[in-house]
């Protein structure tokens, strides 16, 4: 009769040959929780939602303020955080954003938008989410 | 002796390519894929490009658990550092490399029980992978009314000389794209408007059933077990997708990664089929290099 060890090693013989299908049918169920829960873009995640609906990275925009452009350096945090914009990363951005010489100290408010489009191609613009950040760097 | 003609020498190379064992050929146009499109940053391509070259120049290698191991290792690492920023077809790759790795740690390729294993998981891998992206569009109105080609065929480069052929000039593109791209929070610049063809309309009309249609069939024929009807149009559904969405949008990886999962799970006795799997692999090379879409346009009076 076969022990346990050797019983737990048909089993996970067995068990192997599915994991990449189990990693992709759970990777896609998270990405599925990101778009719900946190706006996530449909395009990205590993859920292979890429050509189904305009809200990819290109209709999502961020900005810092009122008056303040996103600097070429922080371009690779501004692209995550408007394609997933957690508040983790925006308050990431908007602390990285503060320490620009000209801005330190004040604060400052971060926001994802993106421009969603009706029927008939006419434009529909909203505020994803938003984060405003003290002259301390704590949220608001 | 009649000599061989051309036709006939180059039907012979096309199938003794074909008479290749499948999970070998699969393992061999992954590798390809891999050096004719390489992935990742600095670290993670290095490694890629040299796993990658080794494997195709050395058979055992290709079909070594270990090089696939490290590859879906690399895979991985490359979508982690990148999240979530990673185009979809990265996490398949990863997938990919693991279920190699895993099919040649279980047994060599010729064996029959670690080829049907591959094979069984190369079919369910594309099945869910299409299934995912048809049940997505199927939920997303923008995708359903029509509006997402509409605004693709305006901004997406890819689709830029199909929208000169279609009679959009480059000033009414111009044009729609400032309209399109302005920044949410303020109005479009002045002289902005979306400006689309009668044709064009219908194009974005036609190209949101066909993917539909086109990306369904494979879903369905790959995800059914064989004895149903759409399980012995698996081959051609998928070859069918790859000649005509890659003709158009020319996302070369993800096709020939696709077709390198459709050679895995393909009928072993099929050297034929095999061999349009091949061709279409080197299709999908001429459509990239040769952006034939491009030559059209430029003589279109818009272009």
């Amino acid at each position: 009769m076969p022990g346990p060890t050797r019983r737990s090693g048909t089993v996970a013989a067995r068990a192997l040959p599915w994991l990449p299908l189990g990693l992709l049918l759970a990777v896609a169920a998270s990405h599925a929780a990101l778009v719900r829960c946190c706006a996530l873009s449909p395009w990205l995640g590993g859920g292979f939602g890429m050509f189904s609906t305009i809200d990819a990275r290109e209709v999502r925009a961020l900005r810092g303020g009122a008056e303040l452009r996103l600097p070429r350096s922080l371009a690779d945090e501004a692209d995550r955080a408007a394609t997933l914009p957690t508040d983790a990363r925006l308050h990431a951005l908007a602390l990285a954003l503060r320490r620009q010489a000209e801005h330190g100290g004040a604060p400052l408010r971060v926001e994802a938008w993106e421009t969603r489009f009706g029927p008939d191609l006419a434009r529909e613009p909203r505020l994803l989410r938003s984060l405003e950040i003290d002259a301390s760097g704590e949220r608001r | 002796m009649r000599a061989a003609s051309a036709a006939e020498r180059r039907a012979d190379v096309l199938g003794g390519l074909g008479r290749r064992v499948p999970a070998l050929l699969a393992a061999q146009l992954t590798l390809v894929s891999l050096l004719l499109g390489p992935v990742g940053v600095y670290e993670v391509r290095a490694g890629v490009l040299l796993l990658a070259t080794a494997g195709l120049l050395a058979t055992r290698l290709a079909t070594s658990a270990g090089l696939w191991l490290a590859l879906a290792a690399l895979a991985a690492l490359r979508v982690a550092l990148d999240w979530p920023l990673s185009d979809n077809h990265a996490y398949l790759l990863a997938y990919w490399c693991l279920t190699l790795g895993l099919a040649f740690a279980a047994g060599a390729p010729e064996d029959p029980g670690a080829a049907a294993r591959l094979a069984l998981t190369a079919r369910l891998l594309v099945g869910v992978v299409f299934a995912l992206a048809t049940a997505q569009k199927l939920l997303a109105p923008d995708y359903t009314d029509g509006t997402f080609f509409r605004y693709s065929l305006a901004v997406d480069g890819r689709f830029e000389s199909l929208g000169v052929l279609l009679g959009r000039g480059h000033e009414e593109l111009e044009r729609t794209r400032a309209f399109l791209d302005a920044a949410p929070w303020g109005p479009p610049p002045p002289g902005a408007a979306f400006e689309e063809t009668s044709a064009l309309r219908a194009a974005a009309g036609l190209l949101t059933a066909a993917t539909l249609v086109l990306e369904g069939a494979v879903a369905l024929a790959f995800l059914l077990p064989a004895g149903w009807l759409p399980a012995a149009l698996r081959d051609g559904v998928l070859l069918a997708f790859c000649a005509g969405t890659y003709a158009v949008a020319p996302v070369a990886g993800f096709g020939w990664l696709l077709l390198a999962m459709g050679v895995a799970q393909a009928d072993a006795g099929r050297a034929r089929t095999r061999a349009l799997y091949l061709a279409a692999f080197a299709l999908i090379l001429l459509f990239r290099e040769l952006p034939w879409l491009d030559l059209f346009a430029a003589r279109a009076p818009h272009g």
